[in-house]
């Protein structure tokens, strides 16, 4: 290759990785800020604000928390049911509507495509959904008003029904001509060869049942079903959440503003780890699904 | 007689998925199809012990009130000139992180970039809202204390609805940004290496590589994306705006928008009428849009057209 090629690479080379190493601090500070003010003391927060390094730490807002961790507890254990039953039926049945609509030689496969798809069309509005859960369900307080009404998407089952299609038909056929039921096939030959795309709709759909809180605003009224993600949310307006018998075991009293930050954090690091664990997988996902809002 | 059994089997077979996909038809049905019957409360005056079938008709008095009250331009136009910020400049920033990725993307650190931008994505719209608290609150957050290291006055941010559109235009940046940026950077990579070969034995630049090839190449990818983002340019993410601005009075000039204003109808005032009229309106436009654009995208290229 000609020098003048890496020469010239090589100054943009410096020159991107120039622009993206300011981009991608300025992309971890707000992330570094809520982390670091959840140690920082009292005092410190007081008189100097938010900073980068805080002048003065203190683990009292972790101490508070976890002397009575029991309320923060249970939200994790709403979130990782609800997380949990909504993935599992989620994908199963996206996966096997994708599988039906998929086969272009069955009948109906292009009406249930317009069935689902015209959904992403119209919709009849937040209050009839509404209505519909709280007043005829009676899913007010109820866990499978944040599980139910999510469980599909019509973007997951357009990634699966693509996926789908690549598998050739004749494979399918094969199977079923030699005795094979619809079901058979479909887990023991579809499913298996078509498990990226699979696993990533998993990933999209607990990701989207983690961090919901709107069904929860919603339907739940009662602490002890509030999933993770509303617990923070009702905590930014009622601080009284935290037990107050907390200051009892410690003697001193927590910044509000640290405990808020520290519950924050709480919430965080588990997504931090799961991130590390599967966005190589996402981002496999994404190109595979080619495009799609958010 | 065999071509009889051949049929049962076909029967069968069809039977067998029909039911494979049942699960699947009972939940669109029940949680998309039934509630579109509720537009009927749009032309009703709602009473909670009449219920939805026996409230009385009203006709278009729901819509009347809702474009008379004032609200309704500010809320229509909060909804799609804040959508249309984040759209055009999320589409812009990512393109820009997507090309600087493209030049780096053989080396290690690519990764360790396009994982930083990404991760924003996976954190929950709450957590997003103590971030900008941390960041903007008057008293003590970030914003104001590098204000007070260069000597100016603070500002009070959450009292301030002129600086709003610029600041959640950043947070929707910061969150979208790796997401999207992913998105072009696959169009990037997949472009045929030997139209580069081609620009450097023409005595092309880099920049020319930049501009003439990858920017080119990738354009169909991004006008599907914009389009797609205008299709629903009148539905705003009430998880955004709701954890972010916190249904604050003194900024709400420039943040309310369709959804929140519907879900403080649904939760605060218990206006079922004006929730009702401005879903209706908001499900008519949106209707009108994707099909829109979903027609564009078809003449672009069919394969990525929903419909």
């Amino acid at each position: 290759m000609p020098s003048s090629r890496s020469q010239s690479g090589g100054a943009v080379t410096w020159i991107s990785i120039g622009v993206l190493v300011p981009i991608c601090i300025l992309s971890v500070l707000p992330i570094w800020i809520l982390i670091i003010s959840s140690v920082a003391s009292t005092e410190s927060l007081a008189s100097f604000g938010f900073q980068i390094f805080p002048s003065e730490f203190s683990w009292e807002a972790y101490r508070k928390i976890f002397a009575q961790p029991d309320f923060i507890l249970r939200s994790y254990s709403v979130s990782i049911a609800v997380t949990v039953a909504g993935t599992l039926a989620g994908v199963a049945a996206s996966a096997l509507f994708a599988y039906v609509i998929s086969r272009q030689n069955f009948g109906g496969s292009n009406f249930l495509s317009f069935f689902l798809f015209f959904t992403l069309l119209f919709n009849g509005g937040t209050l009839s959904s509404y209505l519909l859960i709280s007043n005829f369900l009676h899913w007010k307080n109820n866990l499978l008003s944040l599980i139910v009404p999510l469980l599909i998407s019509p973007f997951n089952v357009l990634l699966l029904r693509s996926y789908f299609r690549t598998i050739p038909l004749s494979l399918i056929e094969s199977a079923l001509i030699d005795g094979a039921s619809e079901f058979r096939t479909f887990r023991s030959i579809v499913l298996p060869l078509s498990m990226p795309a699979v696993l990533t709709v998993g990933l999209f759909t607990m990701l989207m049942y983690w961090n919901d809180m709107t069904q929860a605003l919603l339907y739940i009224d009662q602490q002890y079903l509030y999933p993770l993600q509303y617990l923070l949310y009702k905590l930014t307006f009622n601080q009284s959440i935290i037990p107050q018998s907390g200051e009892q075991y410690t003697g001193t009293i927590a910044s509000p503003l640290a405990l808020r930050m520290g519950m924050a954090t709480i919430a965080l690091i588990p997504i931090f780890f799961s991130f590390l664990a599967v966005q190589k997988h996402f981002v496999r996902g994404i190109m595979l699904g080619g495009i799609k809002g958010d | 007689m065999k071509p009889r059994k051949t049929r049962n089997r076909q029967t069968t077979y069809q039977l067998q998925l029909w039911l494979m996909a049942l699960p699947c038809i009972l939940l669109v049905f029940l949680f998309n199809y039934v509630p579109m019957g509720g537009i009927i409360l749009a032309f009703k005056d709602y009473s909670f012990s009449d219920g939805i079938f026996n409230s009385a008709w009203i006709g278009f008095d729901n819509f009347k009130f809702f474009f008379q009250s004032g609200v309704a331009w500010t809320l229509i136009y909060n909804t799609v000139f804040l959508n249309f910020l984040f759209i055009v400049s999320v589409t812009f920033f990512s393109i820009l992180v997507a090309l600087f990725l493209n030049e780096i993307f053989k080396w290690r650190i690519a990764k360790l970039f396009q994982s930083v931008l990404f991760f924003p994505h996976f954190i929950s719209w709450i957590i997003v809202g103590y971030f900008s608290y941390s960041f903007l609150n008057a008293d003590n957050g970030f914003l104001n204390v590098v204000l007070g290291y260069w000597g100016l006055a603070p500002v009070n941010w959450y009292a301030s609805p002129e600086y709003w559109p610029l600041i959640m235009t950043v947070i929707s940046i910061w969150k979208g940004l790796g997401y999207f940026s992913i998105i072009y950077l696959a169009g990037m990579v997949s472009i045929n290496p030997e139209l580069y070969e081609a620009a450097r034995l023409d005595g092309g630049t880099k920049l020319d590589e930049m501009f003439r090839i990858t920017l080119p190449m990738i354009t169909p990818l991004i006008y599907i994306n914009l389009f797609f983002a205008l299709g629903r340019i009148f539905y705003a993410n009430f998880d955004f705006f709701n954890n972010v601005v916190k249904n604050n009075g003194l900024i709400m000039s420039t943040t309310d928008v369709i959804d929140t204003y519907v879900m403080r109808s649904i939760l605060v005032t218990g206006d079922f009428n004006m929730a009702a009229a401005v879903g209706l309106f908001q499900g008519v436009c949106g209707f009108i849009l994707i099909v829109g654009s979903n027609w564009l995208v078809r003449r672009m290229d069919n394969e990525n057209a929903l419909f």
